[in-house]
């Protein structure tokens, strides 16, 4: 220890010295060092005034945000003094919308505004963490396996009884530190062991929505991708992915920016708390109404946004979609039978699929909706569609309409067979040319009558009734067939004169769907109100060109049929030609996030620039089959169907469906076969045979098996498991008990029994035993101990949001903006970023001598926007198991592909920008934007690798440079490539686009910029809405404006899904199904002495004012403003039923567990439902429970995933697999929990 | 006591009160040493009972026990400025003045490590009478730590006793402080929350841009 120049005594700073502690000094050094390290800096003097005269003046103010969960994006400074952060404000500097709009700045929340409390807290992970009884287990096999890392990792797992003893440590504490070196070694080693022992996709990430800190998501995905495992979605398992995204337009969440609410004239905010959860972005809703704004609410309970509502309609919880089918009601009755709407007319013969052709197909003594009508069925020799014509194919991908002017069947531009093909270039858009396409067979020449049977579902038990309605029909090409726009009328019942069937008398007839007075049964909401407003919707959709918008959410897309809700909304808008106009369409806020340098990051994030595709996996089936809780399942697949299905789910779980699904080629099923993929290739190549022929060979021969067709296999367990940026298990892991009985090994709540044999599935194997604790190893990277850090084996410390480099963008604004280090990660923190680089570094390391270079099987579902989605044309089911076609990869199987893992040198390619975009480009939603000039552009500017498999890449090693990757090669972010693409696009289109981008076609992004002030992005291919400077943000504008089709199948929006589960669901249409009848599947629920008073009731779990998104329920100032804890909002005159006032403690339970929480007695909600906040943590103020004994609970330890088999469709146009795109939710809001009040005397 | 023992104390409660890694044991005999050449003091004892509670046990168990005591927990945490400040933002403004403390005394605290971690305190206190002023000034802290540590029956609890057995007596802000503590826990942030509460609610002398107390 050196001394001092200054006032310092010598004797006294020897003092620690003399005292013989051989450590002394371990915390402190005298002197000052500087940033670097390298000097150390000594001076005299009394600097204590200078402190206090200095107070305010801080060293540096550094632009940052926070990240992943909140899609606010907003920009903040923040204030460092001596290398503490002190303060933090908004940022104001957003450039502006230009006049005539309110701007966006400030944006900011309290969630946000109370973030920098975790920098600092003393309940902040800050160094990393095993679980002790582990790390010793390792260290010893470690020691008697010649130090070998890989062979310890073996020998700790491969023996049952000793892996049990750390697996069963789970959530019980026993964390030692443990040194970054010993950790990633750990944590490198079961990696590689796994990768070699069972395969590579038996290992898995999960994280979720990248936008909001693109590269911290990415450095982890690059990482899976390059080693093979498993990378899981988000969207869909959060249940925030609307289904009916895809299945209408063809494209997943596309959204108006929030400053578009500024140009509607009359708002529906349907399920979504604007106020609470778009709180930056709620004053263009409260502006506009000075505007004149209409704003109506639907409801169920009076919330936050309902008091913004100039009409609140308060329909009762799941049943929006029978407000939303009487209001169409209305709309069909009043704005296309009873008068007719040009605009309307026009919006829907150009952009909807009304006018396209329907073959009926004879069902008893009536008629059914059959396929959309196309061209193969109009072939005759030498014409379009014929044998000889149809050289491509494409011809039954080419929909029909009727010209309304000659009666003839036409096949227009546009549809899915002209997007892939040679002969469809230059066609595939909307220009309907000289031919005007009728909407309707009604009182056409030569038009017949017949009745169609039609689903409905508000009689009888889950599948519902029949409706038995007249259509106009004509016979085209020796078919009968209709218009969809006649079906529609039909279903929604409104009756044309001369038309057969059931038809309502009035709107007034509550016995016949789907009038007005028929939902007010259903839904409590006034049959006046319900027709006043869907008038009034559409009346100003009519004056105002279509500027009626629905913003819609959580509260009508969690549930198990939001796919259905979504698409009665959707409805609404297309009849009022609402999408693609500013101000008007669909606003979806639940869960939506928009990477708007989307090209960039996914080809990054995904490591397409060495290796392409990756192991893309929806993440319900996953979590569904490796939390075993399929082996409860109590709805059976044929409990769902409709009257009108053909038995094709009958007998079936929906655990063999997935089964079925998978090995169609429909959805992605990783691990995809119960053999290691490293392995198969090699033995493919030994057998001398390709992989298609070998994988068909051996599945033919029963020797090979999908993974999904047997999860219980050992072969088939997810063995390594990283969670980063999220929290699986209190957050989004519905089933949460189900995770730790099976997944995990810990103690659980599950009260639930196992399917009895009679109702077990049909073909997925059932064992005797169900397996616990399957899990290996799970690594939770995060910087707060969540539930899933509790349960984790590796806890790694994480940098915070103010430690990093990142960017961040959102579908609510138009800009991008940087995260920056205010300082540097604190204690033992690594960013996300260098966490995984050092992960890779580490498995490169022990993967010489255990890996080298293998090659792998992927089993690649057909991907939407890729020529796949025309590979099972007609929408029909059929089984290459059942002999009902041939097993052909790529066609009637998934796509097999071999690609190479250098597994010694994952390292250097995670480090670097692969060659692979050079030669490939890179691609987003089928546009390809040529990657060239940006490549030696980013050589310059971020340096290039010496050396080794990358020599002379460009280096993309740290957070800023990953970043400066990801605007180069964006069309967003980067003007020549937006041009670049959109001339791509011409080419296939044969329509004018480019100019979109012409104005900043120069512009270049960079990450300086982000850094300098958030900046507005450029018109791109990547997205479907035109804007600049002059122009909002709103989707499907570029559709609407250039006649660019959607991605569907007729390339216009749909109405009619014509795939056989649809059918087979009776869902073919936009329909009203009620939430699912738990309480007649599982019976009564209540447990113990059912004397005492148990309340049966709806269980929501909204997300919560004080503690989401970039917050969760540990933050003290969040929880201050309320009462703190958790919570269960219960209406007053339930309570009073069971006996309990406010705060009294209650248990809510069901068969999948149970949680407990304070009763918050309030009128505001309604009787029979309960409302829980969603992610709450198992750990955080919540006590032990009278019902099971056990550590609180979260609000998922009652739910359960139920899957719904329509969301696993493939293979056929918009309903094709892609990643977060499409696929089963983990709906939650269908389940019921059971509410008594408790002992008062808690113990935590 | 003279100063060369007060820093001894200091001394020996930062090892002990320091993560128990690989090179503990030796730390421990080091302590153990250190503490032979001191007076026969309560704070001697209560350093060597918990030397003895730590030696009794394999460090793998020490290192449990420690995280599960100090780390990832608020009530029983070993930065002494928010037992004070909480998560308020006065933390941050009293932190950045322990980082000056540290620099008038001749010190930087090492990059990572915030400035009021009591080791580190302890350290400092140990190396300059200026450094025993500035632990001094945190009494109320060391005061509600070794509350928590009592509370949850942790031998560490002795550890810091034996520190606060050799600083100056606890003044009348020091006690007040400590009772608020006590019955409230940390401060919490009120910022901006004035209109919504009367005065009463939010306690006294509350003004804009003020903490609760």
């Amino acid at each position: 220890m050196a001394r001092d120049t200054g006032d310092v005594p010598a004797a006294e700073d020897r003092l620690l010295a003399d005292t013989g502690l051989v450590r002394a000094a371990r915390y402190i050094q005298p002197g000052e060092p500087s940033p670097d390290a390298r000097e150390l800096h000594r001076q005299g003097g009394r600097r204590a005034e200078e402190f206090y005269r200095e107070r305010w003046r801080h060293d540096k103010v550094v632009r940052s945000t926070h990240g992943v969960n909140c899609t606010g994006s907003c920009s903040w400074q923040v204030y460092v003094k001596d290398g503490i952060i002190t303060w933090e404000t908004q940022a104001v500097d957003y450039p502006s919308v230009g006049p005539g709009s309110p701007e966006y700045e400030p944006r900011g929340c309290p969630r946000g505004a109370s973030f920098s409390w975790y920098t600092y807290s003393p309940a902040r992970v800050r160094y990393p963490y095993v679980r002790g009884v582990l790390l010793e287990l390792f260290r010893a096999a470690k020691a008697s396996n010649g130090g070998d890392p890989v062979a310890a990792w073996a020998e700790v797992t491969a023996d049952l009884e000793r892996a049990a003893t750390y697996k069963q440590a789970r959530g019980q504490g026993g964390f030692v530190r443990a040194s970054w070196a010993e950790v990633l070694e750990l944590v490198a080693a079961a990696h590689v062991h796994t990768v070699a022992a069972y395969g590579p996709d038996r290992t898995a990430g999960f994280t979720v929505i990248p936008a909001m800190s693109m590269a911290s998501y990415a450095a982890g995905t690059r990482f899976y991708s390059l080693l093979g495992g498993t990378i899981l979605s988000f969207y869909d398992w959060y249940a925030d992915l609307p289904p009916a995204s895809p299945q209408v337009f063809g494209d997943q969440t596309d959204v108006p920016e929030s400053a578009d609410w500024w140009n509607a004239s009359y708002l529906i905010v349907w399920g979504t708390n604007l106020p609470i959860t778009r709180t930056p972005d709620a004053h263009f809703m409260t502006e506009a109404r000075y505007r004149g704004q209409k704003v109506v609410v639907v409801s169920p309970d009076y919330s936050d946004h309902t008091k913004f509502a100039d009409d609140w309609l308060a329909a009762n919880p799941g049943t929006d979609a029978a407000l939303a089918m009487a209001m169409g009601h209305v709309m069909l009755s009043e704005f296309y039978r009873d008068r007719k709407v040009p605009r309307f007319e026009d919006y829907a013969r150009t952009y909807t699929d009304l006018p396209f052709l329907v073959t009926l197909r004879e069902r008893d003594d009536a008629y059914v909706p059959d396929h959309f009508l196309t061209a193969s069925a109009l072939a005759h020799d030498g014409e379009v569609g014929s044998a000889d014509h149809d050289q491509e194919g494409t011809a039954q991908w080419k929909t029909v309409v009727l010209d309304e002017a000659s009666g003839e069947p036409v096949v227009p531009n546009g549809s899915i067979g002209f997007r892939w093909s040679e002969e469809g270039k230059g066609r595939w858009n909307l220009d309907l040319g000289e031919v005007r396409p009728a909407l309707s067979c009604y009182g056409r020449p030569g038009t017949e009558v017949v009745a169609v049977d039609l689903p409905r579902f508000d009689v009888g038990d889950q599948g519902g009734g029949v409706l038995r309605r007249g259509v106009p029909v004509l016979r085209v090409a020796g078919r009968l067939v209709t218009t969809v726009f006649d079906l529609v009328m039909a279903h929604y019942g409104v009756g044309r004169p001369g038309l057969p069937g059931d038809w309502p008398s009035g709107y007034d007839d509550a016995e016949a769907p789907y009038t007005p007075a028929w939902q007010e049964k259903i839904t409590s909401v006034p049959a006046s109100a319900c027709a006043r407003v869907a008038r009034e919707f559409a009346h100003n959709a009519e004056v105002s060109g279509g500027r009626s918008m629905i913003a819609m959410g959580a509260g009508t897309n969690h549930w198990f049929h939001s796919d259905q809700v979504y698409r009665t909304f959707l409805s609404l808008l297309m009849l009022g030609g609402c999408e693609g106009v500013n101000g008007g369409g669909w606003a979806h806020y639940v869960g939506q996030e928009k990477v708007r340098p989307l090209t960039g990051w996914f080809t990054l994030a995904f490591a397409y620039d060495w290796v392409r595709p990756t192991r893309h996996q929806p993440a319900t089936p996953y979590w569904y089959l490796a939390t075993d809780q399929w082996r409860y399942e109590g709805t059976r697949a044929d409990a769902l169907a409709s009257p009108l299905g053909e038995g094709r789910f009958s007998g079936k779980s929906v655990a063999d469906l997935y089964a079925y699904a998978a090995r169609q080629g429909w959805i992605a099923s990783h691990p995809a076969f119960d053999r290691n993929p490293l392995d198969l290739a090699d033995e493919a190549e030994a057998a001398g045979k390709t992989v298609e022929e070998f994988v068909v060979d051996e599945l033919r021969a029963g020797r090979l098996r999908f993974a999904a067709a047997d999860p219980d296999d050992p072969a088939n367990f997810p063995r390594v498991l990283t969670v980063w940026r999220s929290n699986l298990l209190g957050s989004s892991g519905k089933g949460h008990e189900y995770f730790l009985h099976h997944l995990l090994g810990a103690d659980n709540a599950v009260a639930a029994t196992e399917c009895p044999p009679g109702a077990r599935p049909a073909e997925v194997a059932w064992r005797d035993e169900a397996p616990v604790g399957k899990l290996d190893l799970l690594v939770d990277i995060d910087f707060r101990m969540t539930s899933t850090g509790i349960y984790a084996d590796v806890v790694l410390p994480t940098a915070t949001w103010y430690e990093k480099h990142d960017l961040s963008s959102t579908d609510m604004h138009p800009f991008v903006h940087s995260f920056n280090p205010a300082i540097a990660p604190p204690w033992e923190a690594r960013s996300d970023f260098d966490i995984f680089g050092d992960l890779a570094t580490e498995c490169s390391r022990l993967a010489e001598g255990h890996l080298g270079v293998r090659r792998d099987l992927l089993a690649v579902p057909l991907g939407h926007d890729t020529p796949d989605e025309c590979a099972q044309p007609g929408g029909r089911a059929l089984d290459w198991a059942a002999g009902e076609c041939d097993p052909v990869p790529g066609v009637t199987m998934p796509r097999l592909v071999v690609v190479e893992r250098d597994y010694p040198r994952l390292a250097e390619r995670w480090r670097a920008l692969g060659p692979l975009i050079d030669e490939a480009g890179a691609t987003t939603k089928g546009v390809t934007l040529p990657v060239g000039t940006e490549v030696p552009w980013l050589a310059a500017r971020n340096g290039t690798i010496r050396g080794g498999i990358a020599d002379d890449r460009p280096k993309i090693d740290r957070d800023d440079l990953f970043c400066e990757a990801i605007l180069a090669l964006s069309g967003t972010t980067n003007g020549r490539l937006a041009v670049a693409g959109f001339e791509a696009l011409e080419e296939r289109t044969g329509v004018a686009l480019a100019d979109l981008a012409h104005e900043r076609a120069g512009d270049r992004i960079t990450f300086a910029d982000t850094v300098t002030q958030p900046r507005a992005v450029i018109a791109s291919p990547e997205w479907s809405g035109a804007e600049s400077e002059r122009r909002r943000y709103s989707p499907f504008t570029v559709n609407v404006d250039r006649l660019k089709p959607w991605h569907t199948l007729t390339g216009r929006q749909h109405f009619l899904l014509d795939h056989d589960w649809m059918a087979e669901l009776g869902e073919s249409l936009p329909t009203y199904r009620p939430p699912l009848s738990i309480a007649e599947t599982f019976g009564d629920q209540r447990r113990g002495d059912t004397e005492r008073p148990q309340l049966v009731a709806r269980y929501l779990t909204p997300h919560s004012k004080w503690s989401i998104h970039s917050e969760y329920q540990d933050n003290i100032h969040m929880l201050n403003l309320f009462r703190g804890g958790p919570v269960i909002w219960v209406n007053d005159l339930d309570a009073q039923r069971i006996g309990v006032i406010d705060n009294d403690w209650i248990e809510a339970y069901n068969r999948n567990g149970v949680t407990v929480a304070r009763a918050a007695v309030t009128h505001r909600v309604p009787p029979g439902t309960v409302l829980m906040y969603h992610a709450i943590d198992r750990h955080l103020q919540m006590p032990v429970s009278e019902t099971s004994g056990l550590h609180g609970g979260t609000d998922n330890s009652l739910t359960r995933v139920v899957m719904k088999p329509t969301h696993m469709i493939g293979g056929y146009a918009q309903l094709s697999a892609g990643f977060n795109y499409y696929g089963p939710t983990g709906s939650q809001r269908d389940e019921i929990a059971i509410i008594r009040r408790r002992s008062q005397e808690v113990e935590f | 006591m003279r100063p060369q023992a007060t820093a001894t104390v200091f001394g020996c409660a930062s090892v002990l009160l320091s993560y128990p890694d690989r090179e503990f044991t030796s730390d421990l005999a080091a302590v153990q040493e250190a503490l032979e050449r001191l007076p026969g003091t309560s704070a001697r004892s209560k350093l060597r009972a918990v030397v003895e509670w730590l030696e009794a046990m394999p460090v793998v168990e020490a290192a449990k026990t420690y995280v599960d005591v100090f780390d990832l927990s608020r009530g029983v945490c070993l930065y002494l400025t928010y037992y004070r400040h909480g998560d308020t933002r006065e933390r941050g403004m009293a932190l950045t003045a322990l980082v000056e403390a540290f620099r008038e005394a001749g010190f930087g605290i090492v990059p990572g490590e915030l400035p009021d971690y009591l080791p580190a305190l302890l350290e400092l206190a140990a190396t300059s009478t200026a450094g025993a002023t500035v632990l001094g000034e945190h009494r109320m802290a060391l005061d509600a730590l070794h509350g928590a540590l009592v509370n949850a029956n942790s031998p560490y609890a002795d550890a810091v006793a034996a520190v606060q057995s050799v600083l100056p007596g606890r003044s009348r802000t020091d006690r007040e402080a400590l009772r608020r503590y006590r019955t409230d826990g940390p401060p919490s942030e009120r910022v901006g929350l004035e209109p919504f509460a009367p005065p009463e609610v939010l306690g006294q002398g509350v003004t804009m841009g003020s903490t609760r107390r």
